[in-house]
């Protein structure tokens, strides 16, 4: 993995790395990206969904199913999902 | 050797196989790559058809001939095997698109009810991990069957052998979600075709093929699996959510399997160039690549120029990129260019485009790169007319594409109507076969090279997938109670580097302009069009009742809706 790191990561790092991945992908305002609000309606569909997921990957040094995005659908739940994976690796930052 | 077969009289692609599997038995057929660790799984020709026969018998024990058998896999052998066991037996396949967990409003339950199938076909491993598949086409009369492509079993050839002019499968791209038209496809239109595509792409015997576009596809069926099988090559398959996750090992599989052919829709060219300036490539050799089709969506000349410049340095000859045109209607192949050539591109007038003329450019504002999808396949009729008078018309004015030969299907399943519609135009004052009215609008130069301009029925076309703005304008309307019913355009747009994104126009009741919340109706808009399509919303954009361009009869003008959108001429309310 290129950009995989070692290093423990928090999860509001990564709902933070999460917000400027959608805004950038979707040229939205970060400010105005609600955590809580579906993938979906902030206008992701699965093809986005998947390319998230692979820089989420890349980024984190994760394996990741396709469809994670669509099982934890918003900022929030994809975040949590996330750490709790690190945590079990012991990767995970309070 | 083998180019006596080439042309040569045969029933189907079954008997093909069967001589493929005499003539080479040992030889690799199809190769699954598999997304992440884990060693490729291998088929040779001899499997494939001791495979192949053994579901057939199978399958008749279910099926009569003649009878439907849905195909519900992800790619991969199992599929490639299901959907040979029903060219054996004679029992029509129809592939098709395994539903999104989270979709509701798809055409699945429409096909199920339009095509009647006696027999579904799926692999154990889906059935295992989508247990909700078996709920949703819950049916008494009908029987599962799994396909193990691994499994060692020996088998008899079927008792029934179809004749060229039966029914081979069921292709369901055409039509809306609710009224889906199933293409009438026969053994003899397959045949037609793969030969068709050999001449002209110059094939050769045994050419290696590397392909992830989705077999329930025509592009990823024909080139994935019909025609490996008729040259006698090596067909290397990957999964369509492989290349969306690592765009580059498309790229690596054509390298290590030192493959002759690969193709895809323009989409992922544009993607594997992104991901040439964003990642490492590494070790990568393409130079046996000698035909790189593009196809299934509009062919941009942007997308060309930045492929080949960003991977020209691995070996990618410029001559490789081959853009071509086809529609499930016509089993796929209609034009093409002329193997290892420069894709041939004019630069034409906006102006003149719009008004449906392929004038030269005024200045460099005006002006319009179109690439040329080639010209006719041998044995391919085709012909440029006025959609309204089936009058032919000249070079450089643009018309509606009409097609005809022996790679025309049948019609769609049981639509009479429709069929006479698009399968029997005629050309007054020609006395030929009948034409296929394919819809798309296009023209050709003065070497009868075709180029497309847009489509009639305002097909939207993204990544490949077609989708009908009629169903994803109702979605729009039934997310929210503010939207008038029958009163918005759903319509594409092209950006400057080629990609096609979707723009929403509607109007909003009278009684809820006051206290509307643009914002949140936006995100309620996007997230059910979403969900229900697979699509992003570019645009939306609010504006006031009674403002949308519509004809004298009530039909909604969307080019002209798009028109005045680009323009910013349109009553708006408000956009997000």
């Amino acid at each position: 993995m290129p950009n995989a790191r070692s290093e423990p990561v928090s999860e509001d790092a990564i709902r933070q790395w999460c917000v400027a991945y959608l805004a950038k992908a979707l040229r939205l305002p970060p400010e105005g990206i609600d955590h809580d609000q579906d993938f979906a309606g902030l206008g992701l569909d699965s093809a986005e969904s998947v390319f998230m997921v692979t820089a989420a990957e890349d980024w984190l040094g994760l394996e990741l199913d396709s469809e994670v995005a669509i099982q934890h659908p918003n900022i929030t739940a994809f975040s949590r999902f996330l750490t709790s994976l690190l945590r079990q690796q012991g990767r995970a930052a309070p | 050797m083998d180019d006596a077969l080439f042309g040569r009289p045969l029933a189907s692609m079954a008997e093909l196989l069967a001589i493929r599997a005499d003539q080479a038995p040992d030889a690799p057929a199809f190769t699954w790559l598999p997304e992440r660790e884990g060693e490729p799984v291998a088929l040779t020709f001899a499997q494939t058809r001791q495979r192949a026969h053994a579901v057939a018998t199978e399958l008749l024990r279910h099926a009569a001939p003649g009878d439907r058998a849905l195909l519900l896999f992800p790619s991969g052998l199992d599929c490639v095997v299901a959907f040979l066991a029903c060219l054996a037996a004679g029992v029509v396949a129809v592939p098709m698109m395994v539903p999104r967990r989270v979709t509701a409003r798809d055409s699945s339950a429409a096909i199920l009810t339009d095509c009647e199938p006696t027999v579904i076909l799926t692999s154990p491993d889906l059935l295992e991990s989508r247990p909700d598949l078996a709920d949703r086409f819950r049916a008494d009369n009908i029987a599962w069957l799994t396909v193990d492509a691994t499994r060692d079993t020996h088998s008899e050839p079927p008792a029934h052998v179809p004749a060229g002019s039966d029914i081979a499968l069921l292709q369901y791209t055409s039509g809306s979600t609710s009224t889906p038209k199933g293409v009438v496809v026969s053994h003899d239109n397959i045949l037609a075709n793969v030969e068709m595509i050999r001449r002209q792409m110059g094939h050769p015997a045994r050419a290696t093929n590397v392909n992830w576009v989705p077999l329930y596809h025509d592009m990823g069926l024909m080139m994935g699996v019909m025609q490996p099988l008729y040259l006698g090559g090596h067909s290397i398959l990957m999964a369509p959510a492989a290349f969306m996750r690592r765009p580059l090992n498309w790229l690596r599989a054509i390298h290590k399997y030192r493959a002759a052919t690969s193709g895809a829709p323009n989409f992922a060219y544009d993607l594997c160039a992104s991901r040439a300036h964003q990642e490492a490539v590494g070790d990568l050799d393409l130079s046996s690549w000698t035909l790189a089709l593009n196809g299934a969506e509009p062919v941009n000349a942007a997308t060309i120029e930045r492929f080949t410049n960003a991977f020209a340095p691995y070996g990618f000859a410029p001559g490789a990129m081959y853009p071509g045109y086809g529609l499930a209607e016509a089993t796929l192949q209609v034009t093409g260019g002329l193997r290892g050539a420069l894709p041939v591109a004019r630069s034409v007038s906006r102006d003149g485009l719009r008004r449906g003329r392929a004038d030269p450019p005024r200045d460099q504002a005006d002006s319009q790169i179109t690439i040329s999808s080639g010209q006719a396949a041998p044995g391919c009729r085709m012909a440029i007319v006025d959609p309204d008078t089936g009058a032919r018309v000249p070079p450089l004015i643009v018309g509606e594409i009409w097609v005809g030969g022996p790679h025309v299907a049948q019609g769609y399943w049981r639509k009479p109507e429709v069929t006479a519609e698009t399968f029997a135009a005629r050309i007054p004052t020609e006395e030929t076969e009948p034409w296929l009215r394919t819809g798309d609008l296009g023209f050709l130069d003065g070497d009868g090279a075709l180029f497309l301009t847009s489509r009639i029925k305002d097909l939207i076309i993204i990544r490949g997938m077609n989708h009908y703005p009629q169903d994803i304008e109702r979605t729009a309307q039934d997310s929210h109670p503010a939207m008038r019913r029958d009163c918005g355009a759903a319509f594409s747009i092209t950006e400057q580097d080629g990609t096609e994104r979707l723009v929403i126009v509607q109007e909003v009741e009278r009684t809820r302009r006051q206290d509307l919340d643009v914002d949140a109706i936006a995100r309620t808009v996007r997230e059910a069009v979403t969900t229900a399509h697979d699509i992003a919303v570019h645009a939306i954009v609010f504006i006031r009742p009674a403002s949308l361009p519509k004809t004298t009869s009530g039909k909604i003008q969307r080019g002209k809706v798009r028109l005045l959108w680009q323009q910013e001429e349109l009553d708006v309310i408000g956009s997000a």
